[in-house]
């Protein structure tokens, strides 16, 4: 090799040892932003009225005030904040207020002047957004990261224009403002018409609200953009963006389990786009032993449903640290594809994953069923939760009576072990409560055994 | 020349690369150093695999242990309920978690996956996985040497840093922080002063307590409240709640605990009519109907309560500044009515004329929706109003 190559190569091993980018420079100060002070001491109305003022008049650096007021008094946990030492420069804190009024217009107002400016820095926040429990605010979080380019909040709006609870399934009590709201941003959306009133009766509406449900889908299934409809950030396109993603995977492996929670379920609507960032981030979580993050990660995993989460996972259910590796299976079964069910297979090996991998494959179907019926062990445990397992790939047709057993079982982690594959299995638990007296379990299992196939 | 130059530039990279590589060990070196404690490492791997088998040499500590709440973290049948057989998986982490040292002090745990009956287990505090060792507090005797849990002394047991991973998923350690009991000096108090408090053992030797008493113990949790009812003049009376005795608030947990003044008024005719007055807790962040009136130290709220055929009676209640312990400077949103370390809540409750005498009780309630004869009666009091 040549001397002129040998530098090449040392250089190029210099840039692949390096972070890649520069650190990232420290984001600017934060909730004590101007336009929040500016905004203390208004009535309601003042305050909404200022908030839009900034997308009228197209005001610069408000974004971190704006970032705070789509969440003030809502349900998320934490606020992101500018920490000049911290990893991506910001850091989590609680948020708190003591303020009677709820707030909600504000949120919509400072969603609305996120969309109108394109902010795309609030794409993790507006999808935690989708869990605010007014649906006036989900349904313009929804049309904010369709802006965005994120179809995430779509399923959103159709449930609301139903007057439907997306996450409940059930109907609301107050329907009202949530399908208006939800049918104008549609129709924003669109450029299509369902027919929707808001001051006609029940059927009326919910035969609208289907007419919305096949207008969407084709639109989807046609491969057109929707009107306005951004393009989805990608990682290097925005370096703020970046950044703010990147911290959200970092919060998965923090101390609060509500913090983790929502970072797990924000990274997972952001779907295939996380990607990226979760890979760097199961990086930086080898690198530093944190087993929160690479478990949290797993998780999330589980629910993108792409080539490259199976990759990633495939490696996690190889880790050392067993609950890593339990999280991992779980997520492969989530996956169920015929990677997965292989790497499942691979992992009945490894002691410290066996259980969580049996309980997996009873989730792969078919696919898993093939694998438990042969396999066997000397390992008590696993052979209770393989019986399971089986119960649950065969759609139990298979190890129906052991399964339902387990739940007269003397162990209680046996019984909700039982539980939670019966209820998956069956769609019913009978009324059973595992930590109920022998006599009213019994009655419960008489009853599954008649919702057996 | 061109070759030399080459060179140089070449040795130039080798030395940053060396460079970067040298200053990426140091980094990690001292993050580590920061942040996990040492040990002394051990080559062979320790040989216990549950807690039944530190019963063997630790008998009189594992009895207190299997009698705890920390064993019974799993089975319980009230965290079986919540969490509904913990098919919400977010609360196994704490509930039956591995060796809290395997993640770090103060950061939570991860769950494990065998021995659901033990909950929060020995290994849970006292293994430290990478030196392959039990921790303890010591001094160790000549039996350790050869003991199969290869124990070591270390001052990390005592960390609030091995509590704080879990109890502070429920605010409480941010609750202690606030009160005077977290303060360095004469009057310092942390969580193993009242709930690991020391105890003589078998032979004189000085331990800690492994029953942990708190929520489920009523004399701890009697010892925290303060309660007092008394009649100021004619048909007029006070009461007064204090948290004079926990170095946190009353009750403490965000969600689950609560804690409720319920009252009995008494007519001319005996007959009996109760009616909750007030509710200390800190709701769960999706309870935003619930405010707190209270909001801050001196605040006041009336209200009045119908009592059917005994009339209504006008109550008129007031947040009293903390005796010994800092305002505490948060409040999370939904609000929380707990009462801070120090602090007491003042009621003037004016009867009726058809209401002849009032008993108070103060229930502690390990979850909201628990029945009063589940309930731990803290104190109670009933006076004549006339």
């Amino acid at each position: 090799m040549r001397v002129e190559q040998l530098c090449f190569v040392c250089l190029l091993l210099l840039l692949a040892c390096s972070d890649g980018v520069a650190p990232p420079a420290p984001a600017p100060a934060v909730v004590t932003d101007a336009l929040v002070a500016e905004l203390e001491g208004r009535s309601p109305d003042e305050r909404i009225q200022r908030i839009l003022q900034v997308a009228e008049q197209r005001e610069a650096g408000h974004t971190t005030a704006l970032l705070h007021l789509m969440k003030d008094r809502s349900q998320v946990a934490f606020h992101v904040v500018a920490d000049a030492a911290a990893p991506f420069g910001l850091k989590a804190i609680e948020l708190t207020a003591t303020g009677a009024d709820l707030r909600s217009m504000e949120r919509v107002a400072a969603i609305a002047v996120l969309q109108r400016l394109q902010v795309r820095e609030a794409l993790p926040d507006l999808l935690l957004a989708l869990d605010d429990r007014h649906p006036v605010v989900v349904n313009h979080a929804a049309a904010a990261l369709l802006a965005l380019g994120c179809r995430a909040g779509l399923p959103y709006l159709l449930a609301h224009a139903e007057g439907r609870n997306l996450t409940t399934g059930e109907f609301m009590a107050s329907p009202a403002f949530a399908g208006e709201s939800a049918d104008v941003l549609l129709r924003a959306c669109t450029a299509e018409d369902a027919g929707y009133n808001a001051d006609a009766g029940f059927t009326h509406k919910q035969e609208a609200a289907a007419r919305w449900r096949v207008l969407v889908e084709q639109r989807v299934a046609s491969g057109r953009p929707f009107v306005g409809e951004g393009r989805l950030v990608q990682q290097g396109d925005d370096a703020a963006t970046d950044r703010r993603i990147n911290f959200f995977v970092d919060v998965v492996g923090q101390m609060q389990f509500l913090y983790h929670e929502q970072a797990r379920r924000m990274l997972t609507r952001l779907g295939v786009a996380a990607l990226p960032s979760v890979r760097d981030g199961i990086e930086r979580g080898r690198k530093s032993g944190n087993a929160t993050l690479l478990a949290g990660l797993a998780q999330v995993l589980g629910g993108i449903a792409h080539a490259n989460s199976e990759v990633l996972l495939v490696a996690l259910v190889r880790e050392k640290h067993p609950t890593v590796a339990s999280r991992a299976a779980s997520a492969l079964a989530q996956l169920g594809t015929p990677g997965a069910v292989a790497a499942l297979k691979d992992a009945l090996e490894t002691p410290a994953v066996r259980l969580a991998a049996l309980e997996a494959l009873g989730q792969a179907g078919v696919a898993g069923a093939a694998v438990l019926r042969t396999w066997n062990s000397d390992d008590a445990e696993a052979l209770k939760v393989r019986t399971l397992a089986l119960f649950e790939a065969s759609a139990g047709h298979e190890a129906a009576a052991p399964a339902l057993a387990m739940l007269l079982s003397d162990s209680l982690a046996d019984r909700n072990r039982a539980l939670a594959v019966v209820q998956r299995t069956l769609k019913t638990d009978g009324g059973y409560q595992s930590t109920a007296d022998a006599a009213a379990r019994t009655a419960a299992v008489e009853l599954l055994k008649s919702r057996l196939p | 020349m061109k070759r030399w130059a080459l060179f140089l530039v070449l040795l130039l990279v080798i030395a940053a690369l060396l460079w970067h590589l040298l200053r990426g060990e140091a980094a990690t070196a001292l993050n580590t150093a920061e942040s996990a404690p040492v040990f002394e490492m051990r080559s062979t791997p320790m040989r216990l695999q549950s807690s039944d088998e530190c019963a063997a040499c630790h008998s009189e500590v594992f009895s207190e242990w299997r009698d705890s709440w920390h064993s019974k973290a799993y089975t319980d049948p009230e965290v079986q309920g919540l969490s509904r057989g913990f098919q919400d998986k977010d609360c196994l982490p704490c509930h039956l978690p591995r060796p809290v040292l395997e993640t770090g002090l103060s950061q939570r745990p991860l769950e494990r996956d065998r021995r659901h009956d033990d909950g929060v287990d020995c290994f849970t505090c006292h293994f430290a996985p990478e030196a392959a060792s039990m921790i303890g507090r010591g001094p160790l005797g000549a039996a350790a040497r050869s003991a199969p849990c290869q124990p070591q002394e270390s001052a990390v047991i005592s960390s609030l840093g091995l509590c704080a991973p879990c109890h502070n998923q429920h605010k409480v350690h941010e609750e202690w922080k606030q009160t005077s009991y977290a303060l360095p000096g004469a009057g310092f108090k942390d969580c193993n002063d009242c709930h690991m408090p020391e105890v003589l053992r078998a032979g004189g030797r000085r331990g800690r307590s492994h029953r942990y008493p708190a929520g489920h113990d009523a004399t701890i949790l009697r010892s925290a409240a303060s309660f007092k009812v008394e009649r100021i003049e004619d048909g007029v009376l006070h009461v007064r709640v204090s948290n004079t005795g926990s170095g946190h608030n009353l009750p403490t947990d965000e969600r689950h605990r609560a804690v409720d003044l319920e009252a009995t008024f008494i007519g001319v005719d005996g007959s009996r009519v109760s009616r909750r007055v007030d509710r200390y807790r800190n709701p769960y962040r999706t309870e935003f109907e619930l405010r707190n009136p209270l909001r801050s130290v001196g605040a006041t709220r009336d209200y009045e309560i119908a009592l059917g055929a005994l009339g209504s009676l006008e109550v008129h209640v007031q947040r009293v500044a903390p005796e010994g312990h800092p305002l505490q400077s948060i409040i999370a949103y939904p609000e929380s009515t707990q009462i801070p370390a120090g602090e007491a809540r003042d009621y003037r409750v004016i009867l009726p004329p058809s209401v002849v005498s009032a008993e108070f009780r103060l229930y502690y309630r390990t979850q909201p929706f628990q029945a009063d004869n589940e309930a731990v009666l803290l104190h109670e009091g009933s006076v004549h109003a006339r």
